[in-house]
Parts: structure tokens; C-alpha cells; sequence
């Protein structure tokens, strides 16, 4: 049997947390996109639209997005007949899911802009689109920068939930390794420094941005 | 001898024919409380109006029906011959002439000075940025901010705040000024500057409505009081009739606790 090293393990692992951020940052990114056409329905005038986006942020917040997961790597094969890879399914599941908490973070930060800023940009004959362009967002995203890096740990520490369909990340190969080399404890030790390694830094600046942002006004 | 008779009958039409009239409006807020109950109102070109009354009596919300902040739901408002109807699809037409200054100024606060007031200018009238800076000067030195000009609104006092509001609602160039409360948030020390730049737009001939307490502005440079109570008008008077002379026995116990 072939004998590992700390560093063999290390390079392993290092070569699945490859997957882990290239996830994460599709999920942040396809999740910040479509998280942001939500938001725009969740603040619209339109009480139809306002509630459909309503039920969707529901609906990925009350359930544990390891259910998000199951259902939609096995769901979509069974409902649709595809074969869903669980790249895809991941990459599914993650989006919706970061989609539906980026939509509330920041529609409570638009909401956190005072009214007046919507009636001083409507007394001025600014239309809609324009009040949100250049008066309520340019406000909203910079309430809103330290939550959403905030949230962008919770994306990170969420794709371990994918190696359960088979998706090789950082979690996955962890175990796999640990089967092999039978030292769980040690090799679930450096999986936990490396998610340490990724998180931190972002939750040190998100912090960071917090202070920076609430001094100024 | 027939072309110049008609068009000075013309001209007396024009200025006969109101810039706001209020018909019989009548508004409830979403609890069914009774805000503004039938009231009717005309404003000519170039006069200011002076509303007052008791809080409550709904002054606020009758102007923010001027430039649609409010809708209501019973009569007529026409401003500049436009009727301001729930369906309407360009409302922004209508408040692109309509200034407003707000108690709370309500300045843009992530925007410089001038920026705010550049802002609609470019954005709404389509003006570029070189005109929207030299209108943006003219303004801010006409309310005495243009060394603060590229300050943020969270650097200024509250008096120097409410001026760069004025400014900013004029450099849209509206026909028609509304100021609602526009000193009741300052330090006294602060008022007498917002009202100072108020007295010389009312010279330059602006229409102003104006919902205020300060009796002194209101006894000097308003046309015509109007006194409001329970969503009603109870008296329109000359400020002279009014404050010497007060009819209704509202305006009487109104002003018999502002002046006290």
C-alpha cells in the first residue's frame, strides 16, 4: 500500500480546493446575477411580481440546501430525463440558492434608503429607472457591501454540501483520502484549515467594510 | 388695429387662467382617514401663497398633490392646463415644472453639492455637462453655497443644506416653487438664511405655495394666506387682513398660539 505524506495529502487536497472556489465563485457570481433581477422584482411597484419573487426567496430560505441539492440532481433526471452531471446540479442548486439570499440582502438595503431619496428623485421628474440607477442603488450597494462579503462565506462553507452527489471539491477528496490513508482526523484537520484559509480573510474584510462604511455618511 | 386688440386679450387670458387649480379634491389615506376634504385652490403666475394651520390639517399632503407625490381620489387638479389624473403616463412632465423642497432637504448624500443640483438638469432634460455646470454655479451662488460646491451634503449645516435644495429644485427651472415645511427642521440660527434666498425668489416673480409657520416671511412676502384646519380651508385672506383682522374663529386660535 502506497504510503502518504503530509505533503501528498496537502497537494491533493489543494488540487480539489480548486473546485471548491471555482464553484464558489460561480455560485457568488451566477448567484449575484440572478439575485439581482429577484431583488428588482421583490422593491417592484407590481404586487404580482412582488409576490412571485417573494415565494421564490421563500422557498430557497426555508429549506436546507442539501434538500436543494438532492432535488435538484435527482429531480431534474427524474422530471426531465436528463442525466444531470454533479457539476451541473452543483452549479444549479448553488446559484438558486446564493440568488435567493443576495435578492434579500439587498432588498433590505434598498429599502434601508430613506424615501425621501425616492421623492426628492421623483419630485425631480427623474423616472424609475433612473431614481434606482443613480439615486437609490449607488446608496443600497454601499449599505450593502459587508453583508453580501458576509454571505460570500456561507457560499464557500455551503459547496461541502455538494460532495454528498459525487462532486469532487475539497470535502469530497478529504474523505476519500481519509479513507485511504485511515487518518480522518488528520486529513479533515487540513480540509479545515484550507476552508479557514479561504474564509477568513473574506469575513476579516467584510468586517472591515463594516466599519468603513458606517462611519461615513 | 384688430391684431394688437386680440393679442392683448390674449395676454389677459393667459394670467387670468390659474397656474394650479385644486377643484373640490377630496383624499383618504389607506386607514380611510379623511385627509383633505373637497378643497378647492387657485394660484395665479407669480404669486405666493402661504399656507398654514395646525398639524395635521393636511397642508403637507395637499401641495404633494401639486407634483403627484399624492394622489387623491375625488376632483380636479390642473397645473399649467395638464390635469393630474391617476392613469396619467407622463407625470414626469408635470414635475420636471414643479420644484419641491422638502423639510428633511433630502439631498443626495453619496453626490457633491454639485452634483445634486447638476443631476436632473442632465438626466431628466437631457442638458450636458458643461451647461449643467455653469446653471449649477449660477444657482449655488445665488444661495451663497458655491465655495461648498464640491462638498458632500453631509459636510454642510442644515441651512446651507436646505439652500442647495432650493438650488437644486430651481435648476430644473420650474414655472411653480413648493416648499414644504422648508425651515421647521433647522436651528433658528439657520432659518433666517433659507428664508432670505425664499424672499428673493418670491421677488424674481417665481410662484410659490408655501406651507410654513414663519410668520414674519409670511406677513412680508406672501400674496394670500390660506389657512387650513381638519382638511379643510377656512380662510384666505391678505396677510394683513389675516393677521390683523382674522375672521374664522380657527385662524383666530391658530394664530393666537403661534404668536403667543
Amino acid at each position: 500500500m502506497q504510503d502518504f505524506t503530509l505533503a501528498n495529502i496537502l497537494a491533493n487536497l489543494l488540487i480539489a480546493t480548486r473546485w471548491t472556489i471555482a464553484l464558489s465563485a460561480i455560485a457568488f457570481f451566477g448567484g449575484g446575477i440572478v439575485g439581482f433581477i429577484i431583488m428588482l422584482m421583490r422593491i417592484s411597484p407590481n404586487p404580482i411580481i412582488r409576490t412571485i419573487s417573494l415565494i421564490y426567496v421563500e422557498i430557497f430560505e426555508a429549506t436546507p440546501l442539501l434538500m436543494q441539492l438532492f432535488l435538484v440532481f435527482f429531480g431534474i433526471s427524474v422530471l426531465l430525463g436528463l442525466n444531470l452531471s454533479a457539476w451541473a446540479a452543483a452549479t444549479i442548486a448553488l446559484t438558486t440558492y446564493s440568488s435567493a439570499f443576495l435578492a434579500d440582502i439587498w432588498r433590505g438595503s434598498v429599502e434601508a434608503v430613506p424615501r425621501g431619496q425616492w421623492e426628492a428623485s421623483r419630485a425631480l421628474g427623474l423616472p424609475y429607472i433612473k431614481q434606482l440607477k443613480r439615486i437609490i442603488l449607488p446608496q443600497a450597494v454601499r449599505m450593502s457591501i459587508p453583508s453580501t462579503v458576509g454571505f460570500a462565506v456561507q457560499v464557500v462553507k455551503g459547496t461541502s454540501l455538494a460532495s454528498v452527489i459525487g462532486f469532487i471539491e475539497l470535502t469530497r477528496s478529504a474523505s476519500s483520502i481519509s479513507n485511504v490513508t485511515f487518518q480522518p482526523f488528520l486529513v479533515y484537520s487540513m480540509a479545515a484549515l484550507i476552508y479557514f484559509c479561504l474564509c477568513f480573510p473574506l469575513s476579516l474584510w467584510s468586517k472591515h467594510l463594516e466599519k468603513k462604511f458606517s462611519y461615513e455618511g | 388695429m384688430q391684431q394688437p386688440h386680440t393679442q392683448d386679450h390674449a395676454a389677459v387670458l393667459d394670467t387670468a387662467v390659474p397656474i394650479i387649480s385644486a377643484q373640490g379634491v377630496d383624499k383618504w389615506y389607506a386607514n380611510n382617514f379623511h385627509v383633505l376634504k373637497g378643497i378647492s385652490l387657485e394660484v395665479h403666475r407669480g404669486e405666493v401663497v402661504v399656507l398654514m394651520g395646525p398639524s395635521g390639517s393636511g397642508k403637507s399632503t395637499f401641495i404633494r398633490t401639486f407634483n403627484a407625490l399624492e394622489a387623491y381620489q375625488k376632483g380636479r387638479i390642473i397645473i399649467d392646463g395638464t390635469e393630474l389624473t391617476p392613469k396619467m403616463k407622463n407625470v414626469e412632465a408635470i414635475r420636471r415644472e414643479v420644484g419641491m423642497v422638502f423639510q428633511q432637504f433630502n439631498l443626495f448624500p453619496h453626490l457633491t453639492v454639485v452634483e445634486n443640483v447638476m443631476l436632473a438638469p442632465m438626466e431628466v432634460r437631457g442638458w450636458s455637462k458643461s451647461q449643467a455646470k455653469s446653471i449649477a454655479g449660477e444657482l449655488l451662488e445665488r444661495v451663497g453655497i458655491l465655495n461648498q460646491a464640491k462638498k458632500y451634503p453631509g459636510q454642510l449645516s442644515g441651512g446651507q443644506q436646505q439652500r442647495v435644495a432650493i438650488a437644486r429644485a430651481l435648476a430644473m427651472q420650474p414655472k411653480i416653487m413648493l416648499f414644504d415645511e422648508p425651515t421647521s427642521a433647522l436651528d433658528p440660527e439657520m432659518v433666517r438664511e433659507v428664508l432670505d434666498v425664499m424672499r428673493n425668489l418670491a421677488q424674481s416673480g417665481m410662484t410659490m405655495v408655501c406651507v410654513t409657520h414663519e410668520v414674519g416671511f409670511a406677513r412680508e412676502v406672501a400674496d394670500r394666506i390660506v389657512l387650513m384646519a381638519d382638511g379643510q380651508i377656512v380662510e384666505e385672506a391678505t396677510p394683513d387682513e389675516f393677521f390683523s383682522n382674522p375672521k374664522h374663529p380657527r385662524s383666530q386660535q391658530f394664530l393666537s398660539q403661534i404668536l403667543s
